[in-house]
């Protein structure tokens, strides 16, 4: 159940301790004239612009956050696809074997690249929200951007660039967060560092 | 010789609610003082965010006070301008009146 001792530790991620619970503690006071709902909007707001406030009192920052996300992820995700490959390496040597190693599914490829890509994002998120000098969810807010751009772009871009089977763009749309923002999102919670 | 700070109009208008509020400002009475004073509410984000930002620019400090039942228990954060910030929003309002004078506005007062 959802409840304000949550509230606190998500805004806990993205700002400090005494911050969260002072606003915790103002939202009660006016929302007894206003109600729950005014609470909880009110509430998701502010998580929001805390969220979102390394892009707007930092852009640079906030680019290089982006940047550093995209190279660990490569760098990562290039190792984590080299492993996969080990598991079927025919249709990753040979692309035009796509279609057939689709028809097989779930092939040990596919499914060792799903895992993998799901560490590797992990991996990831725990880093940046490790190494970035805020607190954990701030520090993944760059890359999980990158990330949601990604999830929304693939179609698009898959269809109509690269003329994927809708097979496997229809498999990416519903796969993409589960591998990829969830983990980050797990990966950035689990580092969130407590700076005061 | 501190370093000059410039103040955005919503930076401008909490550091003046919280003069204004002396030693009971803290984020919902600002809130209040703010909505009673320009119509209009700040939201939550924008509010803590701006605040958040001028503690970090020293220009206001904070101390943490004691829990009481109306908050859930929780405490108030209270906030005072710092003589950097009473610096920062007397430069701007100079510079505002400064503008002002010989500018006649509907429904404001000249102040001179």
């Amino acid at each position: 159940m959802f409840t304000e001792a949550t509230a606190k530790r998500l805004l806990c991620l993205v700002t400090t301790p005494d911050r969260a619970e002072a606003i915790l503690g103002d939202l009660t006071e006016i929302s007894s004239s206003r109600g729950p709902v005014w609470f909880w909007s009110q509430w998701s707001r502010a998580l929001a612009a805390h969220a979102f406030k390394a892009v707007t009192s930092a852009p640079l920052r906030f680019i290089l956050l982006a940047v550093g996300g995209i190279s660990i992820h490569t760098f990562i995700s290039m190792t984590m696809l080299e492993l996969a490959a080990i598991t079927d390496y025919v249709a990753y040597l040979d692309p035009s074997d796509l279609q057939a190693s689709l028809s097989l599914l779930p092939s040990v490829f596919w499914l060792s690249l799903v895992f993998f890509a799901f560490v590797g994002n992990l991996m990831t998120g725990f880093l940046l929200g490790r190494f970035a000098s805020t607190r954990g969810l701030n520090g993944i807010t760059p890359f999980l951007t990158v990330q949601i751009a990604n999830w929304v772009l693939y179609p698009v871009v898959g269809t109509f660039v690269f003329s994927l089977p809708w097979a496997v763009v229809g498999a990416g749309v519903l796969l993409l967060p589960f591998v990829s923002i969830f983990p980050l999102l797990v990966g950035g919670v689990t580092a969130n560092r407590k700076i005061t | 010789m501190a370093e000059r700070q410039n103040l955005g109009e919503f930076e401008q208008v909490v550091l003046l609610a919280i003069l204004r509020l002396r030693d009971r400002a803290y984020g919902a009475s600002i809130r209040t003082e703010i909505a009673k004073c320009t119509q209009r509410e700040p939201t939550p984000g924008a509010l803590y965010t701006t605040l958040d930002r001028l503690e970090d620019k020293g220009l206001v400090k904070t101390n943490m006070g004691h829990p009481t039942p109306e908050r859930g228990g929780r405490r108030k954060r209270f906030y005072k301008v710092s003589p950097a910030g009473v610096d920062a929003v007397a430069r701007a309002q100079t510079a505002f009146r400064r503008l002002l004078d010989g500018v006649e506005l509907p429904g404001v007062a000249c102040v001179y």
